[in-house]
């Protein structure tokens, strides 16, 4: 079975699950059912107590990559301190059900986990942001935060399991410029919807986290039935994203 | 319908048998293994065979014109076998037993038990491989797996029978002779000093379920069998009230000693998971085989550390007294 044949079948299967509803986040005794807390959406906050009293004991859920909810709600208040931002075409964000985001990428870490922020305090749902390096002790570090390998593979088990996932394109330096998209990374997300997105404003504060005011647009779904599956033709899903973002970016200019 | 399991001596192979006496669809039940079963069965026939008895084996199969085989007989190494032990009982058993049934031509049906370790943990590979990943194992418990997994392929190309193939996580319960559960169950557990790396784990029953479920059905394929969830060695020591011991390099092969010394000894594969981590995506089994309600791996953990430790006949019998 060659590479392309794997990614086709595997995106159909992506299809037939998707539109069955048969995986979708918060099944009952699903990914997330552990101690009660859902993997996919953001719960109430437990007391600092209660939380130290789950590490020291162990008692908190993982997801298959090694994922802590928990860690990243603890994480979180301390990013969304830093920036605040205004969203355009918030609706276009699934209430169910997994999605891609493919967010232009300015120079450094930010806008994937500006994107993130949105997500949480729109929707109450977890995104998974894809790509981080491999390397201890970072890489154990953000995996434990929720991040996903830069794989299309690993994209599409997340998008399967019902998961928000945020794909950042390559970075540019040019403002008015989006980078290439990694072609073999979103193969993995071929059967769910991919959503354009393009963070303004703000600036790269200390180790690269997004400070300041931001305005984030969200685009309409890419229309992946115009898109070939066949694997030849893969560059050509990579310039649709691409071209997405960049459109996005021309009107939101 | 007549099934034959492999391996029916096994904390495994004996919930398999006690599901299937209990269904009325499947009239006949035999196993073949090196250990009696593990539970009462009231109305399987069971062969014991080792390594030296595989004609004895071929004989029974042929006898009984199996129309399903559940290949069961893949050993872990030190789960009841030396790795060497299981590496040759593997082999062997899937020759000897699988080419018997293939002879007797009443078969439609092949089930085998594989393991998520034929994904391999090397550089590169994914994080949570699907189905589709292809096998690239890199322990010894991987390369016996995907060696029956191959044998089993051939005989179903050969003879035009559907096969399927359940790659399990490493099967934990209370009761389940497994490698990482007693390595977990230990007073002191060796733990990456590194890393903290996530595992997935299946429950036995979880596992008899699916391939009670699978004996029936006429599709084929491959299926990652997995719980939802997953767990890190330092997260299972917390739980489990053990104490952490740190190790870093070479100091897994001394750790390796001296568990094997507390009467756990640890297989390639386990120290590779303590390392390095395994998961595998298990959605497609789930949805396919209608496996909804598994347990997920913190109630897993929970149980294997609730289990009561054994309480010695001697002292038990001197406090009645």
């Amino acid at each position: 079975m060659g590479v392309g044949d794997a990614h086709r079948q595997r995106a159909d299967a992506g299809r037939v699950m998707a539109a069955s509803g048969v995986v979708r986040p918060s099944l009952p005794g699903g990914p997330g059912s552990a101690y009660g807390i859902d993997l996919d959406r953001v719960g109430p906050t437990e007391p600092v107590v209660t939380r130290l009293r789950r590490r020291v004991q162990g008692r908190y859920p993982l997801d298959a990559f090694g994922g802590d909810p928990l860690l990243e709600d603890a994480m979180e208040p301390a990013l969304s301190a830093l920036s605040t931002f205004v969203v355009e075409g918030e609706e276009r964000i699934p209430e169910i059900g997994a999605a891609t985001f493919v967010v232009r990428r300015r120079p450094g870490p930010g806008d994937p986990l500006i994107v993130r922020s949105m997500i949480r305090a729109v929707r109450r749902r977890r995104a998974r942001i894809v790509g981080y390096p491999d390397l201890p002790p970072v890489g154990p570090i953000l995996r434990r935060l929720g991040y996903v390998r830069f794989k299309g593979e690993d994209l599409a088990v997340c998008l399967r399991s019902g998961h928000l996932a945020i794909v950042p394109l390559g970075s540019s330096l040019r403002s008015d410029k989006v980078g290439s998209a990694s072609v073999p990374v979103l193969w993995g997300a071929i059967g769910f919807p991919i959503i354009p997105v393009v963070v303004r404003g703000g600036y790269a504060g200390p180790l690269g986290l997004p400070v300041g005011p931001h305005r984030i647009t969200v685009g309409a779904p890419l229309d992946l039935d115009l898109i070939p599956r066949d694997p030849l033709s893969a560059a050509e899903l990579g310039a649709s994203a691409r071209e997405a973002v960049q459109a996005l970016l021309d009107d939101t200019a | 319908m007549r099934v034959l399991i492999t391996g029916m001596g096994g904390e495994l192979g004996s919930r398999v048998a006690q599901l299937l006496e209990d269904d009325p669809r499947v009239e006949e039940v035999s196993g073949l293994d090196f250990v009696p079963p593990r539970r009462r069965l009231r109305r399987s026939r069971f062969r014991r065979v080792d390594l030296s008895g595989l004609d004895a084996a071929a004989d029974f199969v042929a006898e009984m014109a199996p129309e399903v085989v559940l290949h069961l007989g893949v050993y872990e190494p030190h789960a009841r076998s030396s790795p060497v032990g299981a590496a040759e009982r593997t082999a062997n058993t899937s020759v000897a037993v699988l080419g018997a049934a293939a002879r007797t031509g009443t078969l439609r049906r092949v089930v085998v038990r594989s393991g998520i370790e034929v994904y391999g943990r090397g550089r590169g590979r994914p994080s949570v491989p699907d189905e589709l990943v292809p096998p690239e194992p890199s322990s010894l418990f991987g390369r016996i797996c995907l060696e029956a997994e191959q044998v089993a392929a051939a005989m179903s190309r050969r003879l035009d029978v559907p096969l399927t193939t359940l790659r399990l996580a490493p099967v934990v319960g209370s009761h389940v002779p497994s490698p990482l559960g007693r390595v977990l169950r230990l007073p002191i557990v060796p733990v990456s000093i590194v890393s903290d790396p996530p595992f997935c784990m299946v429950h036995v029953e979880d596992a008899a379920a699916a391939f009670a479920a699978v004996a029936h059905g006429d599709r084929g394929g491959v299926l990652n069998v997995v719980a939802p969830g997953a767990a890190t060695p330092w997260q299972a020591v917390r739980l489990g009230g053990r104490v952490p011991f740190p190790i870093l390099g070479r100091g897994w092969e001394v750790a390796r000693r001296f568990a094997e010394l507390a009467g756990a000894p640890v297989p390639t594969h386990v120290v590779e998971l303590l390392r390095r981590g395994r998961t595998a995506d298990g959605a497609r089994a789930r949805s396919i085989i209608g496996l909804h309600d598994m347990r997920d791996a913190q109630a897993i953990l929970a149980e294997l550390f609730e289990w009561a430790s054994v309480t010695p006949i001697a002292s038990a019998q001197t406090r009645v007294a």
